[in-house]
């Protein structure tokens, strides 16, 4: 059995359980002046849930011999992926804590760097166009409200 | 008379602008590989907002996804490297004429037949626009159902290697968009886990800029630059039989990617391909198709323009989006409060026909963009990919960001972006989940409104609703059949992780 098939298949029957309890739990909860319509409360949601299970089923036996076409990563790509993913959360995390000059700084700085900039200079140059620019184009052309951060309160 | 007033109103100064816009991110999108129309409408959709200009918000994506489907050859032609999947068989006859050292006349080619499809397909959508919506204004809830269900499952079969994904990930997608408040009952909150964040639901922004644009830059990142092009160009209109030749596939082009284009699925690279397909069957000699053919290089480019037009007028009349892009449209409209379908023909006719008018400036305008400046796009399909991921990626975050001003929906988006490059890596398609996420909530309250007219029997006692049903399964059926002998798989699934 093609273990990529399973785990498909395994993914898409826990989504579709979950969603099958969650229709139960909103049937069960339901005020029961909403249960008179022709679409109970949770129904739909059940509905969806029945179905993902039943494509999981048929998706696993319909793919059953078909050889996985995942090509692996090198060591170096997975490095590269998990770090890109990392900066991005971490990014995230400094928008929330320090505010979107202060984390745009370091997370452009780091990036250009992570996607190959060698020179300091060029990063340093590029950090501060474009985090300027967008501070400009996107919060005095376009309004946008840019978060402020909890800690310093920059913005 | 309408169409004229929405030329008129197409012409002045701010709509001008906005068509400009989106034809130059349009041309620009297209030509660089690793950021699709997709990505870059959802990174635009929080921005179009604060423009407070809903017709030159619709202009401007609308001139970016049909200005995608121009700048996308050009890459293709020069560098043998597809900036859009669409462009994927004009690379097939487009590059072996560059190394002939006759690529002038391939982009002129290009150029041309993307022109005609697109004119074409403006003016079917200003002579038929109008009688499909009159037509549709006959529909009720459970025809409006029948057609979204048709619309939805036929995408979702579409959209990939394998049916199974698509519809359980189309499944998902329509799941995640029931999170939050009961929209039927409006008292219970669904998949909500005491969470005040979940409570409120996804955005379709956080969802669609994480899993095209985030998704986009990971997957790209595993891959090289793109070459440079340094040869010459030579000269650009072909002449005598080349040249009828190179017009006639373009005419063919435009009339098998038009009605295609009408039909739920059949995104622009399939017409490409089928077009392809097509042109190489009926020509006098199949055999030198790959060695740098004209038509080879019009049929596919046409069909892909008429395409990418003609998915406007379903999207109008209906409500109905034809695939991802103009799925966003959708849901960019749906922010300004314009509700697609066939009253809006009638209600927002101003609305309607100036994006109608704008779209004939704006294949001009592609034709002028891609035409005199394809050198410059050629050099611009160099950025290197060290400069323009941290710029998408901090796009991406503003973007997520900024339609709601809270960070849940930037952790979405990152999450989002982390499942689009796993769903990639594995071959699912991204198309369905954003489609059934759009859908979704409108399926569901046209499937109450039918129940409550006469329960599940209503679609045995109405027609079209009945026949919408099963026309599902027959064109699910005929397509595959199609797709399997014509499309390669792997394009399929290509054009289904970067729409």
């Amino acid at each position: 059995m093609n273990r990529t098939t399973w785990v498909d298949g395994t993914i898409f029957f826990l989504l579709g359980a979950l969603c099958v309890w969650e229709g139960h739990r909103l049937a069960v909860t339901a005020d029961p002046r909403t249960m008179q319509q022709a679409l109970p409360p949770g129904a739909y949601i059940f509905g969806l849930g029945v179905l993902l299970i039943l494509i999981a089923a048929v998706h696993v036996y319909s793919y059953r011999h078909e050889v996985a076409r995942i090509v692996p990563l090198t060591p170096e790509l997975r490095f590269l992926i998990a770090t890109i993913a990392v900066l991005m959360a971490g990014y995230a995390l400094a928008l929330y804590l320090v505010g979107y000059v202060l984390a745009s700084i370091l997370f452009f700085a780091a990036a250009f760097v992570i996607f190959g900039v060698k020179s300091w200079l060029t990063t340093t140059i590029l950090t501060v166009v474009f985090v300027a620019v967008c501070y400009l184009v996107f919060v005095k052309l376009c309004g946008v409200d840019f978060p402020a951060g909890v800690l310093l309160n920059w913005g | 008379m309408d169409v004229i007033h929405g030329i008129v109103a197409g012409l002045s100064p701010d709509l001008l602008a906005y068509c400009f816009l989106g034809c130059l991110l349009g041309t620009l999108v297209g030509v660089l590989p690793g950021l699709g129309p997709a990505a870059t409408m959802s990174i635009l959709l929080p921005l179009t907002q604060t423009l407070n200009n809903p017709a030159g918000s619709i202009i401007m994506l609308a001139g970016l996804y049909y200005g995608a489907a121009y700048g996308g050859s050009t890459t293709s032609i020069l560098t043998n490297i597809p900036g859009e999947v669409s462009s994927i068989p004009t690379c097939i006859d487009g590059f072996p004429m560059t190394k002939k050292g006759r690529a002038g006349e391939a982009l002129w080619i290009a150029a041309v037949g993307s022109f005609i499809a697109g004119t074409f397909g403006v003016i079917m959508m200003s002579v038929i626009g109008p009688g499909f919506a009159r037509f549709a204004l006959e529909f009720g809830p459970p025809e409006y159902f029948g057609l979204l269900f048709f619309s939805l499952i036929t995408l979702i079969a579409l959209s990939g290697g394998s049916v199974t994904k698509g519809l359980a990930l189309g499944l998902i997608g329509m799941a995640l968009g029931t999170v939050g408040v009961d929209q039927i009952s409006g008292s219970q909150f669904q998949f909500a886990f005491g969470s005040t964040q979940l409570m409120r639901g996804f955005d379709i922004v956080p969802l669609a800029v994480g899993l095209f644009g985030i998704g986009e830059v990971l997957a790209s990142s595993e891959q090289g630059v793109a070459q440079i092009y340094s040869g010459a160009i030579g000269k650009m209109m072909p002449r005598g039989r080349e040249l009828v030749n190179g017009l006639l596939a373009c005419v063919r082009g435009t009339l098998v990617g038009f009605p295609l284009g009408l039909l739920p699925g059949m995104t622009p690279p399939v017409a490409a391909f089928l077009a392809y397909d097509l042109e190489k069957k009926i020509s006098k000699y199949p055999e030198k198709f790959g060695t740098g053919v004209i038509e080879g290089v019009a049929a596919p480019e046409s069909a892909n323009n008429a395409n990418a037009q003609a998915a406007f007028i379903p999207l109008f009349a209906f409500g109905i989006p034809t695939g991802p892009s103009p799925a966003l449209i959708l849901a960019a409209m749906l922010m300004y409060g314009l509700q697609p379908g066939p009253l809006m023909f009638i209600n927002n006719s101003d609305f309607v026909y100036a994006i109608i008018g704008s779209m004939y400036i704006g294949n001009i305008m592609l034709l002028v963009l891609n035409l005199p400046l394809v050198g410059m796009w050629a050099r611009l399909s160099k950025l290197p990919y060290k400069y323009l991921a941290p710029t998408i990626i901090g796009v991406c975050f503003i973007a997520a960001y900024s339609t709601r001003n809270s960070m849940f929906d930037v952790w979405v988006a990152v999450a989002a972006g982390i499942v689009g490059y796993i769903m990639r890596r594995r071959g699912w398609p991204l198309a369905p989940v954003i489609l059934g996420f759009i859908l979704g909530p409108i399926i569901e309250l046209a499937l109450s409104q039918s129940m409550n007219m006469g329960g599940v029997t209503i679609f045995a006692h109405r027609p079209i609703a009945a026949g919408l049903l099963l026309l599902t399964a027959v064109v699910i059926g005929a397509t595959l059949w199609l797709r399997r002998g014509v499309i390669p798989t792997a394009a399929l699934e290509e054009d289904a992780a970067n729409m």
